[in-house]
């Protein structure tokens, strides 16, 4: 090991252990993280649909959207780089309202989004307030490099499974690992049980 | 912008070459969407996905995906319909 | 050739450039030599362990010691250490030379051909290595190298380039100044475009090979500006720099 005199680098606060998952560091900024190019559908052609294993499917377009109920919130975030970002303020339709009805037997839902990302997770993670279709950052519509118009926001579990740009939520009843869970990520990607990768 | 953070297969070259012994950014891949053949050095790269993420330049789909974890690298390289590899002599 | 290994390297000198940039001259024992484009991986660890690594371009011709060229980010974590702190005699590590597509050898193919080269920024540095390896090999390849910077005092290696520039050996040094330019100053003041391409750009007749670094932004509009004047796509090489860190 050549120890280089002088170089520090940038040291990371871990924060408190209860509020902050193992293994994360804390940050004043929101990294901007991206697997390809940043998608950009104008707001007239935008719709957002529930598939799948329901007896009618659903739509929206954006006007539709918005007029749906929703709410402010404020979480934490946690990314599987080992960033976490405390009290961010969003506001979102919340999956209950999305869902809210829906006859089926479905236990899974893939979220997928412009540009082709997806991501999978069990039905009972997405509702009971514990997900939302976000449209607010900050009291400011979500910007394009984070999501905007609209992602999936899902804070209990690593922000992969926030889709970015999402477009479809589908229920299935067989689970099928969406685009980081199909190279080694964890299927559910828990931030309190470490679940980084498979196996974990 | 998200724009400046794509960079190209130069910014991979240092981990192609400790994953396939030889100088990679000059050989050619084969577009598995549109059969493009181009340099790795051309491809598009998204290096801080969780993963890196690869795509043709002319379709943009995914040729090549890439996640460190820990101690190993895990491969996709589903999107290629072929790589060239020139062992070191 | 084969896998990379980590060599240690020693600082021989740290040379200013500008404000913000400083070259690095090194010495490491066990170089087996480079060509110009090529890249190395630097690597610094902490007392206690902690590491962070990052690419930078290296800057000299094949024939020369190896220096790389580093610029200083605000905010960066490996950067201000490499210009600020680092002085003669410390050591770190690197690996390399890296790449193989985003060279240039003066007995190439891509030699018999005029050489296009375009910089935007700290993307001179490979493109400096390109033309320095020119001027040591004797080569009779015509360059010309546009140059886009924020003013005056970010050109790196102006004295040296201006300098080559002026022997009247086949080299050319086209400069853009985008932000504030000297009193007097009658070159180029905005960003490359298409038309300023086309002024100084080598027609497509010529076959020109050509190199451009820089921003990806920066990249990718002069790309498509050559594209625009005719070159084929097979002869124009592209490095976009960015953070490498993770």
């Amino acid at each position: 090991m050549v120890v280089s005199r002088g170089f520090q680098g940038r040291r990371r606060s871990g924060g408190e252990p209860g509020r902050v998952p193992p293994g994360q560091y804390l940050v004043d900024d929101f990294p901007v993280l991206t697997a390809g190019p940043t998608p950009s559908t104008p707001l007239d052609e935008w719709t957002l649909t529930v598939t799948g294993a329901v007896d009618e499917p659903r739509r929206w377009t954006w006007g539709e959207f918005l007029a749906l109920p929703s709410e402010t919130f404020t979480t934490d975030i946690h990314c599987v780089t080992k960033w976490s970002k405390l009290g961010t303020e969003w506001e979102g339709v919340p999956l209950d309202v999305l869902l809210d009805g829906i006859d089926t037997s479905a236990e899974f839902v893939i979220a997928s989004s412009d540009g082709g990302y997806t991501t999978n997770l069990p039905v009972e993670d997405v509702l009971d307030g514990k997900a939302w279709v976000a449209f607010s950052y900050e009291g400011e519509p979500l910007e394009e490099e984070h999501g905007g118009p609209a992602r999936l926001l899902v804070p209990h579990l690593y922000l992969w499974k926030s889709a970015k740009w999402v477009r479809n939520l589908e229920l299935v009843e067989e689970d099928e690992p969406g685009f980081w869970e199909s190279l080694g990520y964890h299927n559910r990607g828990d931030p309190w049980q470490e679940e980084r990768y498979w196996g974990d | 912008m998200s724009k400046d953070l794509t960079l190209d297969g130069n910014a991979l070259a240092g981990v192609l070459q400790d994953v396939f012994a030889a100088e990679m950014t000059a050989s050619a891949g084969c577009c598995g969407g549109c059969g493009a053949v181009e340099a790795v050095g051309a491809l598009t790269v998204h290096l801080h996905a969780p993963g890196t993420v690869v795509r043709c330049p002319h379709c943009a789909s995914v040729v090549l995906r890439i996640v460190w974890r820990e101690d190993r690298y895990l491969l996709d390289l589903s999107g290629l319909r072929w790589l060239e590899v020139r062992p070191a002599r | 050739m084969g896998r990379l290994i980590w060599q240690e390297a020693k600082v021989v000198e740290v040379r200013p450039e500008t404000a913000r940039v400083a070259s690095l001259v090194l010495d490491v024992p066990a170089w087996a030599g480079h060509r110009a484009g090529q890249h190395v991986d630097v690597r610094l660890t902490a007392e206690d362990g902690y590491q962070a690594q990052r690419s930078y371009s290296i800057a000299s011709a094949p024939s020369s010691p190896l220096t790389l060229t580093v610029e200083r980010i605000e905010d960066g974590e490996v950067s201000p250490y490499l210009v600020g702190e680092l002085r003669a005699g410390d050591t770190f590590e690197l690996r390399g030379p890296i790449g193989g597509y985003f060279v240039w050898d003066a007995d190439g193919a891509r030699a018999a051909v005029p050489l296009l080269l375009v910089a935007g920024g700290s993307g001179v540095v490979p493109l400096a290595a390109m033309v320095r390896h020119r001027v040591a090999a004797g080569s009779a390849t015509p360059v010309r190298l546009v140059y886009s910077s924020r003013s005056i005092d970010d050109v790196i290696y102006r004295d040296e380039l201006d300098g080559l520039a002026a022997t009247g050996d086949g080299v050319e040094v086209i400069h853009t100044l985008t932000r504030s330019q000297p009193p007097g100053w009658t070159g180029y003041a905005r960003r490359i475009d298409a038309t300023l391409l086309a002024e100084v750009a080598w027609p497509a007749t010529a076959a020109a090979a050509a190199f451009v670094c820089g921003p990806t932004r920066f990249v990718e509009t002069v790309a498509a500006g050559l594209l625009g004047l005719g070159y084929e796509p097979g002869r124009i090489r592209t490095e976009r720099f960015g953070p490498t860190g993770g």
